[in-house]
């Protein structure tokens, strides 16, 4: 026989208070896993949100001069007029750290002014897959580029050029046939010809110019530490965030992050206190029996342990429930809010964090009472003759 | 040298204003083999002589000594050891742990030993005191109120402590039950065991070899049973 089975047989007598114990910290496990993982759920759909918003990171070669732009007004008449550009070397520097993980996608953009049926229009070569899987916005009518001789046009260069799907265009000098007309987006987009990069190459014989390189982080939380990389990678190269929707969804975070902190801190402390006043009732009780065991050679610490195992065990007990019960609750909670585009995401850290909320509450709530056990009198056992 | 020597103890209750004095200047020897009974009416001190003398209760002044061993000289933690090493207890209504078969409550002393065949030893124990393993795998409650009291014999005995302190063990057992007890506590006597029982009641000392009187705290006879004289 071990301490564990003492333990054991004591909270199989005493059921009444070990399923107090184990239901206090149950609540606080489930309220834990509930509340972190709607963090995590609302993280995750805001992070989705962001990227629906594209690219979060431009990447420009360096500027020369300050820009003379205001609201999209550009004012002319200042600058060097040099025009600087990335090339194929920047590209697979920024590539590289994508495959690190850090960033979800990394698309290269070439402007260029070209002639459509004699008219200025300005072309954008990219990787148009890339870009459709990024910006979740683009709604095409008919399909994207798939070959070097197809175009895609903006909403605003089809009405001004009357042009539709299947027409054939002569754009610097060849000939294109229209394979799709993106939707209006609202944005630059609408004034642009798009094609694939390599289209645009050939067409102006200058390969390996690269305007800018839009790059999506793998997450938000990410974003910062991308930039740092990419500047440390393209020292000369001008990196921008998104700021704007970064910053406002970071400060949600946090905020989330404090309420939700706040909250749970509030329900394990109170299921800490009730498991305490459930174990010092439980330990008084036990006066007599613990004189016993000290009378018959156990030491303070003995003592000490078999409370403190009596809790562990409890907090295993209280850990499955709670895991169990929070991630059920989680997993209906979306559904009790309409119209609302939270899901529930299942992340394996959820029950480590439970088990860990479980054994760190139900652990340190006994830490009190097994100091009190220790320090009981032995001759307690020898008490009310 | 005496296996248990009680040099002028003392022992008090309670702070100046109020202050209690429970033994006064109690001295004793006792020695293996010997089974002595403390007695006296409730609130004579005799409990609190066999707290201090069960290395539980340390006296205001004055020594106890165990094998030489001068108890309260030692810290916490190596009373518990000599408590486990050197006393078995029996204590009042027997204290039988509830939910602990009787062979569990026999290992009770053993649990917190790094050692195989403490189960052999327990076994060995029940068998000493009539207790089958059968027996042995049922609840206290579910065992007759002899064998309860044979099962805190084994327990106090499956250390093989060469003292046994008893604490009233048959005030509330019925005749049958106590006489098994006392028949117990003289056989390990013979055994070589130094026993020590606290009781109030005359006719429990019928086998000892030894009666010590304690009245309002102090020793007022310490002889054989069949001549002490209690003072009125």
């Amino acid at each position: 026989m071990e301490l564990r089975h003492i333990a054991l047989g004591n909270l199989r007598r005493r059921k009444g208070k070990a399923a107090l114990i184990t239901f206090g910290l149950a609540v606080a496990v489930a309220a834990f896993v509930l509340v972190l993982s709607l963090i995590l759920s609302l993280r995750a759909t805001m992070d989705d949100r962001l990227s629906r918003y594209g690219s979060n990171l431009l990447v420009t070669p360096p500027r020369t001069d300050l820009d003379l732009s205001y609201g999209g007004v550009s004012v002319s008449g200042a600058g060097s007029g040099e025009v600087l550009y990335l090339d194929e070397v920047d590209l697979a520097a920024i590539q590289a750290l994508g495959e690190a993980g850090r960033s979800a996608a990394v698309i290269p953009v070439r402007l260029e002014p070209l002639s459509l049926e004699g008219r200025p229009v300005l072309a954008m070569g990219t990787d148009l897959a890339e870009s459709a899987k990024v910006k979740l916005w683009w709604r095409v009518e008919g399909s994207l580029p798939d070959s070097p001789d197809e175009i895609l046009l903006g909403l605003n260069v089809r009405n001004e050029f009357g042009l539709d799907r299947g027409d054939t265009v002569e754009m610097g000098g060849r000939p294109f046939t229209v394979s799709g007309v993106l939707w209006e987006t609202g944005d630059e987009e609408d004034n642009l010809v798009i094609v694939g990069r390599e289209a645009l190459t050939s067409l102006t014989g200058e390969g390996g110019r690269i305007n800018l390189i839009e790059v999506t982080a793998a997450s938000t939380s990410d974003v910062e530490a991308l930039v740092a990389d990419i500047e440390r990678a393209l020292p000369d190269a001008d990196v921008t965030s998104v700021k704007q929707s970064i910053e406002f969804n970071n400060q949600a975070d946090s905020s989330l992050a404090r309420f939700g902190l706040a909250v749970m801190l509030l329900i394990v402390v109170i299921s800490g206190l009730v498991v305490t006043i459930t174990m010092l009732t439980a330990v008084q009780e036990r006066q007599k029996e613990i004189g016993i065991f000290r009378a018959v050679g156990f030491k303070q610490r003995h003592i000490a342990t078999l409370i403190v195992l009596e809790s562990a065990m409890l907090s295993s007990s209280a850990a499955v429930i709670g895991v169990v019960g929070g991630l059920g609750a989680a997993s209906l909670a979306p559904r009790l809010v309409r119209e609302s585009e939270l899901g529930f995401h299942f992340d394996p850290l959820l029950i480590a964090a439970g088990v860990a909320v479980a054994f760190l509450v139900g652990l340190s709530a006994a830490v009190y009472p097994a100091w009190r056990a220790a320090q009981m009198d032995p001759a307690t056992a020898l008490k009310y003759v | 040298m005496a296996l248990i020597e009680v040099d002028g103890v003392r022992k008090e209750y309670g702070d100046a204003e109020c202050r209690v004095v429970a033994l006064h200047e109690v001295s004793l020897e006792v020695e293996a083999g010997e089974y002595a009974a403390i007695m006296g009416p409730s609130g004579s001190g005799k409990t609190t002589l066999l707290s201090i003398l069960g290395a539980m209760n340390p006296p205001t002044s004055g020594s106890l000594r165990i094998d030489g061993i001068d108890v309260y000289d030692l810290s916490q933690e190596r009373q518990a050891d000599l408590r486990r090493e050197y006393i078995g207890f029996v204590f009042q209504q027997l204290e039988l742990v509830p939910y602990l078969s009787a062979l569990e409550n026999v290992m009770l002393p053993l649990a917190i030993l790094k050692e195989r065949g403490k189960r052999q030893r327990a076994l060995e124990a029940l068998a000493r005191v009539g207790i089958d393993e059968q027996k042995g795998r049922r609840l206290p409650s579910e065992l007759s109120g002899g064998e309860q009291g044979r099962v805190a014999i084994a327990r106090a005995v499956v250390n093989d402590p060469p003292i046994i302190l008893a604490d009233e063990p048959v005030g509330s057992l019925d005749t049958s039950t106590g006489r098994q007890i006392l028949d117990q506590l003289r056989a390990l006597a013979d055994g070589g065991h130094a026993v020590v029982m606290v009781t109030h009641n005359p006719d429990s000392t019928a086998d000892v070899d030894r009666v010590i009187q304690i009245l309002d705290g102090s020793v007022s006879c310490d002889d054989g049973p069949k001549i002490c004289v209690i003072p009125s």
